[in-house]
């Protein structure tokens, strides 16, 4: 049950993503930037973490539960110092996810050559 | 009676019309949803092992997963296989977060000629680099509004 909601909820934000990028001719920039906001936008209502917990992975492997996640970050330090905790915060969820992209890819583009 | 500058735009226009492919909507939104959707149970199904395997809480387990993906996409971009996969499966790779490592990757790698501090680590978030603005920006205007509301309410 778990997968078949996971299933519909990862497809759906690709359907929307793709979408967008047939009709609105919007790049793929476009959409990563689109979705982190539309997912910093939905968790300031607390919607997207309803959306987590009925689908799992199916919300957070897109890119929009990365500005969810960064919400989350901010208001949980900031529960404790106020307006400074929300810069203090900000990448405490997301960091993991961050700094393996930037260690893998910086791995990666000194190890291949890239072709094409 | 037209103008001959006219016709020449009218013609012109009908060309245009007849150039432009019309991307094959129904069939890249199914692709797109079929992949997402196949992409968010595999990484259902890692979670779940993870949890067994290494004894894991279900937050513990978010990052292991996630990072996994974002292994697998800087390979699959250095291997050169990702973006013959994104042409033909579209969002349903970009929008999980297989895209922002993609992203990050192949503008490093783009970049590998210039050097590795100019080339691979000043170009690396040239792409990325959106996702990290726009992020940041509406997280934290969206978060100083939430402690605005709750000091005000308090």
């Amino acid at each position: 049950m778990e997968y078949l909601a996971a299933f519909a909820v990862g497809g759906l934000f690709c359907l929307i993503g793709q979408l967008f990028m047939d009709i609105g001719r919007w790049s793929p920039a476009h959409i990563m930037g689109g979705f982190v906001v539309g997912g910093a936008l939905l968790d300031g209502f607390h919607l997207y973490d309803r959306l987590i917990d009925f689908s799992g992975m199916g919300a957070i492997l897109p890119i929009s539960s990365f500005g969810h996640f960064l919400v989350h970050g901010a208001m949980a330090e900031s529960d404790r110092y106020g307006f400074l905790g929300i810069g203090m915060g900000i990448f405490e969820v997301t960091s993991a996810g961050v700094s393996s992209a930037i260690l893998f890819g910086f791995l990666t583009a000194l190890v291949f050559k890239p072709r094409g | 009676m037209k103008s001959e500058e006219q016709i020449r735009k009218e013609r012109f226009e009908e060309r245009r019309k007849r150039m432009i492919i019309k991307p094959p909507r129904i069939k890249n939104a199914v692709t797109a949803f079929v992949t997402g959707g196949l992409l968010a149970v595999a990484a259902q199904l890692l979670f779940n092992r993870y949890i067994v395997w290494f004894n894991l809480t279900e937050r513990e387990a978010v990052n292991p997963v996630v990072a996994t993906f974002i292994l697998g996409a800087c390979i699959l971009t250095g291997a050169g296989v990702f973006s013959r996969i994104s042409e033909k499966w579209g969002a349903g790779v970009i929008v999980p977060i297989t895209g922002f490592a993609n992203s990050v990757t192949s503008s490093a790698m783009e970049a590998r000629a210039e050097g590795v501090v100019y080339g691979i680590a000043g170009n690396m978030f040239r792409i990325a680099g959106v996702v990290l603005v726009f992020g940041v920006a509406s997280a934290y205007l969206v978060s100083f509004i939430r402690v605005l509301i709750e000091t005000l309410i308090n």
